[in-house]
């Protein structure tokens, strides 16, 4: 899967667990989740579920804790895909 | 049989020492340091020993200084007596939060300084946030000796989950514990369903048995948060055993699991709304 078309999912999937709209509008791949967006880490719990959901992978303890950045998202759908 | 695995973390030579527990099944294992087994033996002894002092200081301050009285208490605590005392499931209590001392208030609620001091498992651990009570050397001791183990909320992962690997030891050591599934005091001054921490589902998943006490306790002027309830307010209390599961696995199931929690608090939250509605002039009594 092409990482523009991911990034957009991830981008539609981040959407609703964003303080701050803005924020997400300037968000690139080195964003941070919890400290940039704002996102608390029961809903990157959330957000990981549904990138599951999303893109049909599994996600497991260790590697949903190295999740920090928007890119560390991607890289983690895309190496599964 | 439920094994738990003591874990020499600190050691090169990873040893583990089996701590058998009489309960049914085993889901997980539950991995905690000998480490923190010693150091929460010791916590336990010493809060026990000053217990006596201690405790009914507190107890003092809130009957009058403070003057709040729990509504309904006579009949709280014998439910309580019942529910907790009859066997060691492990048990955790939730509740909403409100104000800075709602826990100690849940402690006043459910039993008597003499019941706690011969029971002392049902005298609950608690998980404060060290920012707020880790601030002086008298504030650490009292929460020392009151059973707590603080967490830093913005801490990293590995803390968080060392301190809900620590309660889950507990629990299934038939310890009760106690802890606000919103992760903070509610700043809409209701149960905030949306903002749930999944990390009491975290603590029970993987324990074969357990069960939830759920707290829904406000002062009867209480609007918002604060640091403690009006003087003078009774507190409205009441509370209700659950045993959520889920069928799921892993995160979705501590999802499931902390949100059924969650509402249940809301549920109980509604009634007392509800009650305040139809009986404006509410005695309290």
């Amino acid at each position: 899967m092409e990482e523009k078309v991911v990034l957009e999912k991830v981008m539609e999937i981040l959407k609703p667990y964003v303080r701050e709209p803005e924020d997400l509008k300037n968000a690139t791949k080195e964003t941070d989740i919890l400290n940039d967006l704002k996102v608390n880490s029961s809903r990157l719990v959330d957000i990981i579920l549904a990138i599951e959901d999303e893109f049909d992978i599994e996600v497991s303890d260790d590697e949903a804790d190295e999740v920090q950045t928007i890119g560390d998202v991607i890289s983690l759908i895309v190496g599964k895909k | 049989m439920s094994q738990i695995n003591a874990v020499n973390m600190d050691s090169t030579n990873v040893r583990r020492v089996p701590l058998i527990v009489g309960l049914n099944s085993c889901s997980e294992e539950i991995l905690v340091s000998r480490k923190i087994i010693i150091k929460c033996t010791i916590q336990k002894w010493l809060s026990w020993l000053f217990f006596p002092i201690l405790a009914p200081t507190i107890i003092f301050i809130l009957k009058y200084v403070q003057k709040n009285r729990i509504q309904d208490q006579k009949t709280i605590r014998m439910l309580f007596k019942r529910i907790a005392a009859e066997n060691k499931t492990p048990t955790l209590i939730c509740s909403n939060h409100l104000t800075k001392l709602d826990s100690i208030y849940i402690q006043h609620a459910f039993a008597s300084v003499p019941f706690y001091w011969r029971h002392f498992r049902l005298f609950s651990w608690n998980i404060p946030a060290k920012e707020n009570f880790w601030t002086n050397p008298l504030s650490r001791l009292v929460t020392y000796l009151g059973k707590c183990i603080p967490i830093v909320r913005t801490g990293p992962s590995e803390h968080h989950k060392n301190v809900m690997d620590t309660f889950r030891y507990l629990l299934s050591r038939g310890e009760l514990c106690t802890i606000f599934p919103e992760g903070g005091r509610s700043r809409t001054g209701t149960v905030d369903v949306d903002n749930v921490r999944y990390g009491v589902g975290s603590i029970l998943r993987g324990l074969p048995d357990y069960r939830v006490i759920c707290v829904y306790m406000r002062g009867e002027n209480q609007q918002g948060i604060s640091d403690l309830p009006r003087k003078r307010d009774k507190i409205y209390f009441d509370f209700k055993v659950i045993t959520p599961q889920s069928f799921e696995k892993g995160r979705r199931a501590e999802r499931e699991i902390s949100r059924r929690i969650i509402q249940t608090i809301q549920e109980m939250e509604n009634t007392y709304f509800t009650l305040r509605k139809n009986d404006s002039s509410h005695s309290w009594e």
